[in-house]
C-alpha cells in the first residue's frame, strides 16, 4: 500500500499539490483525473519518488519513500512517461532490455533476456526488436517504453509489492491500442502490484478503473471507488462541462456523453 | 549482431596496427621493418642504437606515432562521454570550453617563458606550457559548466550558450596575447592553436597513457548508467542512476584527460565530435560497445590525419589540426543537417 499523508508540494511560491493525502491499493487500477495544470502529473511524480514533498509523508507500506534507497526502488518501481525520447539511435529490443538495468551488473544475464523476449512477444512487439526505435511512430514509441517498464517490475517474487506509474500512457495510441494498454494493463494486476495511472478520458476511466482520484487546483474534489464517485455533478464541478451518463447495453457499464452544444 | 560486432572489432584492430606500422615507417626519414625490430631488440638489451635509424625511431617516431594514437582515443571517447551525457550529437571538447582555456593558459605561458630567466627556465622545462594549458583547460570548462547550472541541473542548451561565449573569452585571450607577444612567441602560439606532435617525448607518452587508462576505464564502467542516459535524466534515475553524481564524475574525468592531451597536442578539433557518429553509424548506439569502438577509430583517424600532415608538405610539416578541421568541418556539417531532419520535433531537443 502507499500512503501518502497531508503531501504538500509548492514550486516558488506557488503550491502544486495542495495537503492531499491518500492511499493507494495493490490489486486495483488507480486512475488520477483533473483539469490541466490541476497537479495530476506532480502527485504521479510524489508518488513514484521522482520528486520529493515540501511537507508531509509518503510511505510504501511501512517504509518511509525518503528512507528507501535509489537503487533498490528501481527493482520494484517503474515509470511510463509521457513521451520518451532518445538522442541516438538504437534498436527497440535494446531500448526495452533497459528497463533490466536494475537487475544485473554489466552484461544481462539468461533471466534478463528470456524475460524482455517474454513481454515483447506478450505486447505483439517481437517484430520491432532489431528496428531503430527513432524510426518509430509515437504510438510505437509508447508501447516500447510501456515493455521497458513492464520488465523492470517483471518477477519480482511473490512475496515483493512492485509499484508500476504511467504519466498519461495513451498519449499517441490509436483506440486499438488504447484498449489493448488497459487490457494488458488490467491483466497484470495482481495482488502484489501497485498501479496508477494519470489519464483524462473518463469513458476509459469509467471502463478499467477500480479507484479514482479527482484533482482541482492541486486539491482533491473526490476519491474513492469510480462507480461511487463518478457522477454527472462531479464532472460538472471538476471540469465545468455538462454531461450526461447512459447505460451502454453491450459491457452493461456507464458511459459519459456531452450535453452541451 | 554479435557477430556482426566481433568483425567489426578484428577489422578494427588490424586496421589500427596496420595503420601504427605505416605512420611509424612513413616520415621524413623512413624506417624498415628490420630497423624497427633492431631498434627496439638494441633497447632492450641496454645497448645504444646502432644507426640514426634505429634512434630515430626510438626518440622520434615512437612516441610520436604513440601520443598522436593515445590523443585521437581520448579525444574521439570524450566525443563519446559528453555527448551521451548531454543527449546532444553536436558536443565535442571543444565546445565546452576546455580547448579555448587551454590555448589561453598555454599562450600565457609562451608570453611568459620569453621574459624569463634561462635558470627558471631549467626548473620548468618543457612544462611551463602543458601546465599552462592544462590549467585554463580545467578552469574554462569549470565556469562554463558552473555558470550553464540552474537549479542543480546542467542543460545542453545552456551549456553550448555558456560555451559559446567562453570560447570567445578565450580566443580574445589568447589574441590579446598573441598581440603583446614577440615575432617568435606568436608564432609558437599560432602553431600551438592548429595543434602539433612534433614536441612528442616518452614521458607525455606515458602521462598521456595513465591518465587516459584510468580514465576510460572507469568509463567504461559506467557505459551501462551512461546507456540509461540515453532516455534522458529521469527515466535514469527511475533505472536506479545516480544521475547527478555520473554526470559530475564524467565530467571531471572527461576535461582532465581532454586538458593532459590539449596540454601536450594543442588545440585538435573536430575528431571529438566525428568519430563518435561513424561508429554509432557501424555498430550501434550501445556505450558498452561504441566507447572501445571510439577509442580504436579515433586512434586510427587522428595517426592518418598525422601521417599526412608529415607527408603532404615534405619536408615542411602541417599543423595536425589544419587537417582534422579541413576534413571535418563538411562531415560536421552533413551530420548537423541529419540531425536536424531527424529532430524536426522541437521537443525532442533538449
Amino acid at each position: 500500500m502507499i500512503s501518502i499523508k497531508n503531501v504538500q508540494y509548492n514550486i516558488g511560491k506557488t503550491e502544486i499539490i495542495k495537503n492531499i493525502s491518500a492511499d493507494i491499493l495493490p490489486g486495483e487500477f488507480t486512475m488520477i483525473l483533473g483539469t490541466n495544470g490541476s497537479g495530476k502529473s506532480t502527485l504521479l511524480k510524489l508518488f513514484s519518488g521522482t520528486i520529493a514533498p515540501v511537507s508531509g509523508e509518503i510511505f510504501y507500506g511501512n517504509e518511509k519513500l525518503s528512507a528507501l534507497k535509489t537503487e533498490n526502488i528501481s527493482k520494484i518501481r517503474a515509470v511510463l512517461s509521457q513521451r520518451t525520447e532518445v538522442g541516438f539511435p538504437i534498436t527497440a529490443a535494446e531500448v526495452v532490455m533497459m528497463g533490466r538495468y536494475p537487475h544485473f551488473n554489466f552484461n544481462p544475464n539468461k533471466k534478463d533476456q528470456d524475460i524482455v523476449h517474454e513481454v515483447m512477444t506478450l505486447m505483439d512487439l517481437e517484430k520491432f526488436a532489431h528496428r531503430n526505435y527513432l524510426t518509430l511512430s509515437g504510438g510505437e514509441k509508447q508501447r516500447i517504453q510501456f515493455a521497458r517498464a513492464l520488465v523492470q517490475i517483471w518477477k519480482t517474487g511473490p512475496q515483493t509489492i512492485s509499484y508500476l506509474f504511467m504519466d498519461e500512457p495513451l498519449t499517441g495510441l490509436d483506440i486499438h491500442y488504447q484498449q489493448s494498454f488497459l487490457k494488458i494493463a488490467t491483466s497484470l494486476l495482481h495482488e502484489k502490484l501497485i498501479l496508477v495511472a494519470v489519464m483524462h478520458d473518463i469513458n476509459l476511466a469509467m471502463q478499467y478503473a477500480h479507484k479514482v482520484i479527482f484533482l482541482k487546483d492541486g486539491m482533491l474534489a473526490a476519491a474513492g471507488n469510480t462507480k461511487d464517485i463518478i457522477s454527472e455533478e462531479l464532472i460538472e464541478n471538476v471540469f465545468a462541462v455538462k454531461t450526461t451518463f447512459i447505460n451502454n447495453p453491450h459491457t452493461n457499464t456507464a458511459i459519459m456523453i456531452y450535453t452541451e452544444n | 549482431m554479435y557477430k556482426k560486432n566481433n568483425i567489426f572489432f578484428t577489422v578494427a584492430i588490424i586496421i589500427l596496427i596496420i595503420v601504427l606500422l605505416c605512420a611509424i615507417a612513413f616520415g621524413a626519414v623512413s624506417i624498415l621493418p628490420f630497423e624497427m625490430f633492431y631498434s627496439l631488440k638494441h633497447f632492450f638489451t641496454g645497448k645504444e642504437p646502432a644507426n640514426i635509424y634505429e634512434a630515430v625511431f626510438l626518440q622520434l617516431r615512437l612516441p610520436r606515432v604513440l601520443l598522436c594514437a593515445i590523443a585521437g582515443a581520448v579525444l574521439a571517447s570524450s566525443g563519446v562521454l559528453m555527448q551521451g551525457l548531454f543527449r546532444n550529437p553536436i558536443v565535442e571538447p571543444g565546445l565546452v570550453g576546455t580547448s579555448a582555456g587551454a590555448a589561453f593558459g598555454s599562450s600565457i605561458a609562451f608570453v611568459l617563458a620569453a621574459g624569463m630567466s634561462p635558470q627558471i627556465k631549467s626548473f620548468t622545462g618543457p612544462f611551463l606550457v602543458p601546465i599552462f594549458a592544462f590549467g585554463g583547460g580545467l578552469l574554462a570548462t569549470y565556469i562554463v559548466y558552473s555558470f550553464a547550472k540552474t537549479a542543480g541541473k546542467i542543460s545542453a542548451t545552456s551549456l553550448l550558450l555558456v560555451g559559446v561565449a567562453i570560447n570567445a573569452a578565450g580566443l580574445s585571450g589568447t589574441g590579446f596575447m598573441n598581440y603583446i607577444a614577440r615575432d617568435p612567441q606568436a608564432r609558437s602560439i599560432t602553431f600551438w592553436n592548429l595543434g602539433s606532435f612534433s614536441g612528442a617525448s616518452w614521458l607525455q607518452v606515458i602521462i598521456t597513457f595513465i591518465v587516459a587508462g584510468t580514465v576510460l576505464f572507469i568509463a567504461f564502467k559506467s557505459s551501462k548508467q551512461l546507456n540509461a542516459l540515453l532516455l534522458g535524466d529521469e527515466e535514469a534515475a527511475y533505472l536506479g542512476t545516480d544521475t547527478n553524481k555520473l554526470k559530475k564524475r564524467i565530467m571531471i574525468l572527461n576535461t582532465a584527460m581532454v586538458a593532459v592531451v590539449t596540454a601536450f597536442a594543442g588545440v585538435i578539433s573536430f575528431v571529438g565530435l566525428i568519430v563518435p557518429h561513424i561508429v554509432r553509424l557501424l555498430i550501434g548506439s550501445d556505450n558498452k560497445k561504441v566507447l572501445p569502438a571510439s577509442v580504436i577509430c579515433g586512434a586510427i583517424v587522428l595517426t592518418v590525419a598525422d601521417v599526412i600532415a608529415r607527408l603532404l608538405l615534405t619536408p615542411a610539416e602541417i599543423p595536425i589540426g589544419i587537417i582534422t578541421s579541413l576534413v571535418g568541418a563538411p562531415i560536421f556539417i552533413v551530420l548537423l543537417k541529419k540531425f536536424a531532419l531527424l529532430h524536426n520535433n522541437p521537443s525532442a531537443n533538449d
